[in-house]
């Protein structure tokens, strides 16, 4: 007999093969060895239950340290199971049946409104009516002593965020991507679509009977003993009828779960597609783990829940199946327009995908970058090649070939769509949702002469698109147009070249023509009386991923103008003749914006402070353990950096008023807040400057001669070289905390408390000298989180672009209001450009590099 | 866990098994028959009586939970072979055990059949059938029990993992 670990070894081996295959896999691997072949395939055979030897737990115990707390009615309470938004769970004996129930209390029994009676007791009705067996069953309703609670069905087993936070606690130690769920254990993922078949099933019985659950989430999901699901907590359940009498304008729910029009709460309506879309989220999370959206604060989350895309799934997990990760898309659409329109379908497709068949639902992608193309430039319509298309299709349809039942299915909306309008006055989204059911058709393995057939639709297509989108352009460059007709022209163009690039994502031409575009940059050079001066231009490419700097490139000298940009991402260098110069960093879209920059030549432009630390030029590799790196795509990428020195404090309120002060120019928002600017300054005058606009802070920045630190720059000042786990220790990632890092997320709902909360918390920048880098640099960490200049890359923060986002920058380290949860150094978020992303927490730190 | 004699360790099972007995009737008292006790509580009682009691030299509370957790494992064995030779309990014979072999058996666990493969274990791999009485009879969690054991939390889930099915198995 073999050791125990040849075992254990052999076994694992076979469990990583098909099922077919174990067997002859043991056989070969054991040889002459019997006992050890019977032992591994007895195993095998065994398959032992998920609870087998783990130990009981409270709930499969009753009668536990179960003194009777109190009686509620006729109900004996014994235990609390749990607590919701609006009350306490108890598990309780109701003598009169013999029976143990769950009995849920409303909270907060002192001081209890009738108006908050009414709504618990409106929840305990809304669920009431409703008998469904993946409902949790109420009994009663009750009021006693002024105390209102409700008896439902016990449910023995655990829920589904439990299981989720099992999931990610038995797996966290391993390292990398493999540490989420494993389509090798396809079993996970049937598992996660079942759940979701189950719940999707309860939620559309639900909505069939009037009632919205509105806090679809984990914590809401059981899991009975048999593995069923049961939903649970219709606590902010609105029933149609008495629509009339829910709170508008309040945001209510469970943050991560909300949908973008629960956020919205006043200017939308809230309807059944808004479960669709919570309902999203839990398979969003049960198939990577992780929520979609990981702002550091209530506010930000709730935000990016609004503006984001949700990362997508199968970069966070390669292992996810394709058509569970479009399903989830799809549900978690930013319109409800655009998500499964019933819970119902979105049943239908889960329960396709464990039935092994295709999906209806196409890449939300593609829908959704359609709809934003479209609400960008409504109005415009692509009306090429559809009569040939058409005909084709027609054709095609006609011919009663000996399809596969699945290709009738793919086929099948694709009919009803046409049926339903005339193909000429399909929207543009319509076209793309046909060309993806033609993909889908093709990866089918439809008939090759159909798909050929389809094909060459499509391509008559776009080349008459390429066409179309060129001749604009070629007639733009005629010599004298009408200002109308150049903007018709431009948006011709840029339309069809975008357009394209959706339709057909496989032609690089359309993608690169839609993407880059020529930006006019012009520069000017004056001293501080606004006279001009002479000053040389340098650009430098900046690489959207990493953020580093490429080589120098002189453009020539001021005044320039009109320089013809490709668009993309660059640093552009003036370097004053007398002296001195300022950087800038570009970020050109392809918008027909042109760039326009003004250096202004004053003393400090010249000689930063001597106070600054210099980081000589080096390789910086960004780290690769879990707990540093910033986010994945930068994992153990090497950027060279140029020599730059840096503030060893974030900049202050002092500073920042005194470039107001000098440039006139618009005061922060919260300014109002202030009473007395003399005051404030005297008092607060050292603590770093926040709740500013991202390009207010690039302008300020500029004003003291200085920028923002690269992304890169950050990290190799924070971590240093050796990549320290925090600024003052080493490698110990879980080493106490130092500095001002210890508050607890509370970040509060009214700007003028967190205007109150920031004069508590923050801290002046020269404070807390036991956190700083062996560098001397302060608050690398804590205090305020810091911004840099670089364009958002993928997963920083959980950023939801899949590409580098060219309208919102990274921001580090955490700050005063930051939740200790979500404490990592390298780690930050983003920050989009506009005044509402400027908040109380994020502050910035001057730099310049060393050499123009 | 101490090194020392086999009688001190002896003795110590031996006031823990009654500890565990005394525990159990505590914690039944004005419960209505049929009622279950989660093993777990009775070994945290049981510990709370001895920490405060004059054997709290050696009530370490590591050492302690190992013992505990064999002694939870042959309590409980006695009791359900006891009650499995005879149906209705004997009059002096102690029932407040019933209570906690339920939880047990609520989980479709034959626990006379587990403590049988539990032996054949102890032979093949000693580290795991601890493993199994601290966490299965201990109602340890996957990182006390890994700390017990000086394993890696990695280590232990997978031992934990094969060791389960080969249990399993050899329940079959």
């Amino acid at each position: 007999m073999k050791s125990w670990s040849e075992m254990e070894r052999v076994f694992a081996e076979a469990l990583e093969r098909p099922d077919a295959e174990r067997e002859a896999f043991v056989r070969e691997r054991a040889g002459e060895d019997e006992e050890l072949r019977d032992e591994v395939l007895g195993m095998l055979r065994a398959g032992a239950p998920e609870d087998f030897i783990e130990p009981p737990t409270p709930a499969d115990v009753r009668g536990l340290h179960a003194p009777a707390l109190q009686k509620l009615g006729e109900f004996e309470l014994l235990e609390k199971i749990g607590e919701g938004g609006m009350g306490v769970v108890y598990r309780a004996w109701q003598p009169s049946l013999q029976r143990t129930v769950a009995v849920k209390i409303a909270k907060a029994m002192l001081g209890q409104s009738e108006r908050q009676c009414e709504a618990f007791e409106r929840e305990a009705r809304s669920g009431g009516k409703l008998t469904h067996p993946g409902i949790v069953k109420i009994y009663s309703v009750g009021r006693e002593g002024g105390v209102s609670y409700f008896a439902m069905e016990y449910v023995k087993g655990t829920t589904l965020k439990a299981e989720i936070t099992r999931l990610i606690d038995h797996l966290a130690p391993q390292s990398g991507s493999s540490h989420l769920p494993d389509s090798r254990e396809n079993t996970y993922f049937r598992r996660v679509a079942q759940i979701i078949v189950e719940a999707a099933d309860a939620i559309q019985y639900a909505h069939e009977n009037g009632v919205i659950h509105r806090d679809i989430k984990p914590g809401n999901l059981l899991l009975d003993s048999a593995g069923r699901v049961r939903l649970v907590d219709f606590g902010l359940a609105r029933n149609e009828a008495e629509a009339g009498d829910s709170q508008s304008g309040i945001v209510r729910g469970t943050v991560p779960y909300l949908s973008p029009e629960q956020v919205r709460a006043s200017r939308s309506h809230i309807d059944q597609r808004t479960d669709v879309y919570s309902l999203g989220v839990v398979l969003f999370e049960l198939l990577t783990l992780r929520p979609p959206f990981l702002g550091d604060t209530r506010d930000g989350i709730l935000r990016e829940i609004e503006e984001k895309d949700p990362p997508v799934i199968r970069r966070l997990n390669a292992r996810v199946p394709r058509d569970l990760a479009i399903i989830c898309a799809k549900a978690m659409s930013k319109e409800p327009g655009d998500r499964h329109q019933t819970a119902g379908q979105l049943r239908t497709q889960a329960q396709k995908f464990l039935d092994g068949l295709a999906i209806d639902d196409v890449p939300p992608t593609l829908r959704q970058r359609a709809s934003r193309c479209a609400r960008r430039n409504r109005g415009v319509l692509v009306g090429i090649g559809i009569v040939a298309l058409t005909a084709t299709l027609m054709l095609l349809w006609n011919r009663r070939a000996n399809r596969s039942a699945q290709i009738d299915t793919q086929l099948e909306p694709i009919r009803s769509t046409l049926a339903a309008s005339p193909f000429g006055e399909l929207p543009f989204e319509t076209l793309l949702d046909l060309r993806g059911g033609l993909d889908r058709l093709e990866a089918l393995g439809a008939e090759q002469d159909e798909v050929r057939e389809l094909h060459d639709a499509f391509a008559r297509l776009r080349e008459r698109m390429w066409a179309k989108a060129n001749a604009a352009l070629r007639g733009l460059a005629a010599d004298e147009l009408r200002p109308e007709q150049r903007s018709r022209l431009e948006r011709e163009s840029i339309v069809t070249f975008w357009r394209g690039s959706l339709l057909f994502p496989e032609d690089e031409r359309f993608r690169s023509r839609a993407g880059i575009e020529k930006t006019e940059l012009s520069v000017f050079a004056t001293d501080e009386s606004a006279a001009p001066i002479g000053a040389l231009v340098h650009l430098r490419v900046v690489d959207p991923f990493d953020s580093s700097v490429g080589a120098r490139e002189t453009l020539g000298s001021t005044p320039l103008e009109h320089y013809a940009l490709d668009n993309g991402v660059y640093r552009v260098t003036v370097e004053f003749t007398q002296g001195g110069f300022t950087e800038f960093s570009v970020v050109s879209e392809s918008s027909l914006l042109p760039v326009r920059i003004e250096a202004v030549r004053r003393a400090v432009t010249v000689d930063p402070p001597a106070d600054w630390v210099r980081f000589e030029a080096c390789d910086y590799t960004f780290p690769t353990d879990q707990n540093l790196t910033p986010g994945r795509t930068l994992d153990g990428r090497t950027v060279h950096l140029d020599a730059f020195v840096v503030s060893p404090f974030e900049a202050t309120n002092a500073q920042y008023w005194a470039f107001l002060e000098a440039t006139g120019h618009a005061r922060p928002e919260h300014r109002t807040f202030i009473e007395d600017d003399a005051e404030f300054l005297a008092r607060y005058g050292n603590y770093p400057v926040t709740w500013i606009p991202f390009p207010d802070a690039e302008e300020f920045a500029r004003w003291m001669g200085a920028r923002l630190p690269t992304a890169a720059e950050f990290c190799r000042m924070a971590g240093g070289l050796e990549g320290r786990a925090l600024p003052y220790v080493t490698t110990d990632v879980d080493a106490p905390l130092l500095g001002n890092v210890h508050h607890p997320q509370r970040i509060a709902d009214s700007e003028r408390e967190n205007w109150e909360l920031y004069l508590a918390s923050a801290s002046p920048v020269d404070s807390h000298p036991e956190a700083r880098t062996p560098e001397g640099l302060y608050h690398m960490f804590g205090n305020v989180s810091e911004l840099s200049e670089s364009v958002a890359v993928t997963d920083i923060g959980g950023g939801a672009a899949s590409e580098p986002d060219l309208r919102a920058r990274c921001r580090f380290g955490g700050s005063w209001a930051a939740r200790a949860s979500h404490v990592r150094m390298l780690a930050g978020g983003f920050v989009g450009m506009g005044p509402s992303w400027a908040r109380p927490y994020m502050g910035l730190r001057l730099v310049r590099s060393l050499e123009p | 866990m101490p090194t020392d004699s086999n009688r001190n360790n002896d003795a110590h099972l031996a006031r823990l098994y009654g500890e565990l007995h005394e525990a159990a009737a505590r914690l039944m008292q004005g419960q209505p028959a049929g009622h279950t006790l989660q093993p777990t509580a009775l070994v945290h009682e049981a510990y709370l009586r001895l920490a405060g009691g004059p054997e709290s030299s050696w009530v370490d509370h590591s050492y302690f939970f190992a013992l505990a957790a064999r002694a939870m494992r042959h309590v409980l064995i006695d009791h359900a072979r006891g009650r499995n030779r005879d149906k209705r309990p004997p009059r002096e014979r102690k029932v407040e055990l019933d209570g906690v072999l339920v939880a047990y058996e609520d989980r479709a666990i034959d626990i006379v059949a587990l403590d049988e493969a539990l032996s054949l274990l102890e032979q093949r791999n000693p580290t795991m059938a601890r493993a199994v009485e601290l966490r299965f009879f201990g109602g340890l969690d996957v990182t006390e029990c890994a700390k017990q054991l000086g394993l890696s939390k990695r280590t232990f889930e997978r031992n934990w993992s094969t060791t389960r099915t080969w249990l399993f198995a050899h329940m079959q």
